[in-house]
């Protein structure tokens, strides 16, 4: 046995975006599938060992493209991998060409342009069963004869659906793949005008394909009550309210749960653990840290099932499509909505439903702006605020001043992403490029495809964002627990510590704000989470155990005045005072640069607002 | 609605892109002489246009729409 003979074997999957290539990976691969990103972009590179085969075998799941000249870095990356100039990829041995069987024309316009390279390579009709079910019938046997190519049939949903495909694949496996080597782009010269090459698809398609006159009528009839004028709001709203929903309020009893899950381990292992520092950082430094990277999970898991079913069913194209034109406004598109909404809940998983977005500025502004959202953790500090300092009063006739006050609130975090958005789409002015998406046929999500998605989703959160937000976590414990309080310490403990220090550090830099140094201190562990600015207060002001909501905000207003506690709501309203969102930017946007200028604008603009409302107050009120 | 796609325009917003756009509006399938039905617009007046042309559903804002000509349906 020689060396070569020994030798992985590489099939790289490769089809137009919604011919099933994603669900035929899953189905391939199975649980095996490696997430990684592409160097220097953030297209996924998605791998996995394909099991069964004679040979070790590697599956790749190329982006998917409609053609090799390309229009988007997702496309880029299929075709340089393809050709084999893609740093540090390997040019794939065997291309797997999947196309549609429902969709043959557009599929095998791809499939004639990829048998220009001369590589190895096979076609899958894949969803053959849903083609059938169409009456559209394909003469495999001689296609594959027009065509130079082995084909075969594929069913993704199914177990035994890719039965045809592993044989074919085996008959690649069984011989030592031949060495291959790249192809310069410029070898991509069009040969032939899409004209001919269509007239080519027509003909092979006359003699080898019974296709019946149309789609089947269900799939209409579903786009005419979706894209009806009035119909298709209903549909859209009912749709974004259950996701909204779902992730705001189906997810709070699973996070109260995780929540006192994890107190109670805390104080089991607090409970059975020697008394000092290696308790200390066990039960609050690492249990807690654990916790507040668990604590997304729910919110994570419900967005991005909506998500994937959204996708799978195909609504969430046509949700795009119909969201495009209000969304434009501000320079994105129809499909930075939704994680546009589901920042209202939490920004970490609005951030991560970018992926869905494929131009890369547009992803990067929705990044950008996705935070200036409300997120629930920025309730607890507004309604302690808007509690203690806002009487409640009817203006206008109805409307109640504090509920008007939470409201503007919103507003302001809305109105400014949109003003953000539009000044960075205006700083990178260049000929938009057009929208051109497919619609794809409505299916039936397929609960397997389904699963493995989470997961993957899932992983991804607890291996890239995870261990950076727990040892976030453990560096805010530490700074807000040491040096402890000296014995016989007349003030609270957090005074004494390096966050507390830091906090009276700062102060004279948020004078100009109106906070005093409470304040300051609290902004130090509220960076773990909003919300933990409430406790933070409580616990510098001296309040303890329950009556924190209740005597917290009386001792506010009378420390505070007006002005300054206006201050305060507006640098919430803009700061990015939440380690995690950090954490979780820097993993999408996979760039220092990026990150640093994130957290410096939102910082910046949390300034100016803070010291406008308090000085424009001051003068006013 | 359905029309024939008589011809590609070219479209001066696309800039030096304007190339690529129609020759990817081709192998999309819009090709003059190919049927075109528009199946419905976005919400808020008529732009984007969601039109089906060989088999496939597409979304087109109104600048790419722009380059498609079309004519009545040939007898």
């Amino acid at each position: 046995m020689n060396i070569q003979s020994d030798r992985i074997i590489r099939f790289a999957l490769m089809g137009n975006p919604n011919c099933g290539k994603t669900s035929l990976f899953n189905r391939l691969t199975g649980a095996r599938a490696k997430v990684a990103n592409y160097p220097g972009v953030t297209v996924e590179r998605r791998s996995g060992e394909l099991p069964g085969l004679s040979r070790r075998a590697e599956l790749v799941d190329l982006p998917g493209t409609y053609s090799l000249h390309v229009t988007s870095p997702d496309e880029a990356v299929a075709r340089d991998v393809i050709l084999g100039q893609m740093k540090g990829e390997p040019v794939p041995d065997v291309i797997i060409a999947v196309v549609d069987a429902t969709n043959l024309r557009l599929g095998l316009r791809l499939v004639m342009e990829l048998q220009i390279l001369k590589r190895p390579m096979l076609l899958v009709l894949n969803q053959i069963d849903a083609a059938h079910n169409r009456g559209i019938r394909i003469d495999t046997a001689r296609l594959s004869q027009a065509l130079g190519l082995p084909v075969v049939d594929s069913v993704a949903v199914h177990r035994n659906g890719v039965k045809n495909l592993l044989e074919a694949l085996q008959g690649f496996a069984g011989q030592p793949p031949a060495i291959q080597t790249s192809i310069p782009s410029d070898s991509l010269a069009r040969e032939e005008s899409v004209e001919a090459l269509y007239t080519r698809i027509e003909n092979l398609l006359a003699e080898f394909v019974v296709l019946p006159k149309s789609a089947p009528p269900w799939q209409d009839k579903l786009d005419a009550i979706v894209m009806h004028p009035l119909l298709g709001w209903l549909v859209l709203l009912t749709v974004l309210m259950l996701t909204f929903q779902a992730v705001f309020a189906w997810a709070a009893p699973l996070v109260d749960g995780i929540d006192s899950c994890v107190k109670s381990i805390g104080e089991f292992a607090g409970a059975h653990l020697p008394d000092g520092i290696l308790n200390d950082f066990i039960v609050n430094g690492l249990i807690a840290g654990t916790g507040s990277v668990l604590v997304f999970l729910p919110q994570i898991i419900i967005l991005f099932f909506f998500i994937l079913v959204l996708e799978d069913t195909g609504y969430l194209p046509r949700a795009a499509f119909l969201l495009d034109r209000p969304m434009r406004g501000v320079g994105l598109s129809g499909r930075s909505f939704i994680p546009m909404l589901s920042s209202f809940a939490c920004a970490v998983p609005g951030i991560m439903a970018t992926r869905t977005i494929q131009d890369p500025r547009e992803r990067f502004i929705t990044i950008m702006t996705a935070p200036l959202m409300t997120c629930s953790a920025r309730l607890p500090v507004y309604a302690l605020i808007i509690a203690a300092f806002i009487p409640q009063r009817t203006v206008a006739g109805f409307l109640n001043l504090q509920g008007l006050t939470l409201f503007v609130l919103y507003v302001s975090g809305i109105a400014s992403a949109a003003l953000v958005a539009w000044l960075l789409r205006r700083r990178q002015a260049r000929e938009e490029f057009p929208l051109l998406m497919e619609l794809p046929n409505y299916r039936w999500p397929m609960p397997y495809h389904l699963f493995l998605g989470l997961r993957e989703r899932t992983m991804i959160f607890l291996r890239r964002v995870g261990t950076i937000i727990l040892a976030l976590s453990v560096l805010l414990w530490f700074l807000a627990s040491y040096p402890q309080a000296p014995a016989g310490a007349t003030h609270a403990a957090i005074e004494y510590s390096f966050a507390g220090q830091l906090g009276l550090f700062m102060q004279p830099l948020f004078a100009p704000l109106g906070f005093n140094w409470q304040m300051c201190i609290a902004l130090i562990p509220a960076m773990a989470a909003r919300e933990v600015a409430v406790s933070a207060l409580a616990t510098v002001y001296a309040v303890g155990g329950d009556s924190v909501e209740t005597a917290l905000g009386p001792l506010l207003a009378q420390d505070w005045n007006l002005p300054v506690a206006l201050a305060y709501l507006a640098w919430f309203v803009y700061a990015p005072q939440c380690l995690s969102t950090i954490a979780v930017v820097r993993r999408e946007t996979n760039s220092v640069a990026a990150t640093a200028f994130f957290t410096i604008y939102l910082f910046a603009l949390a300034y100016l607002a803070a010291w406008l409302v308090y000085h424009l107050a001051s003068l006013w009120l | 609605m359905q029309v024939q796609i008589a011809a590609l325009l070219p479209q001066p917003r696309f800039g030096d892109q304007d190339e690529q756009v129609t020759l990817r509006l081709k192998e999309l399938g819009f090709l003059p002489g190919n049927l075109l039905t528009v199946i419905g617009f976005g919400l808020m007046g008529r732009d984007p246009m969601a039109v089906q042309v060989n088999g496939t559903k597409f979304a087109l804002r109104r600048a790419e729409a722009s380059k498609i000509l079309v004519e009545p349906v040939n007898v």
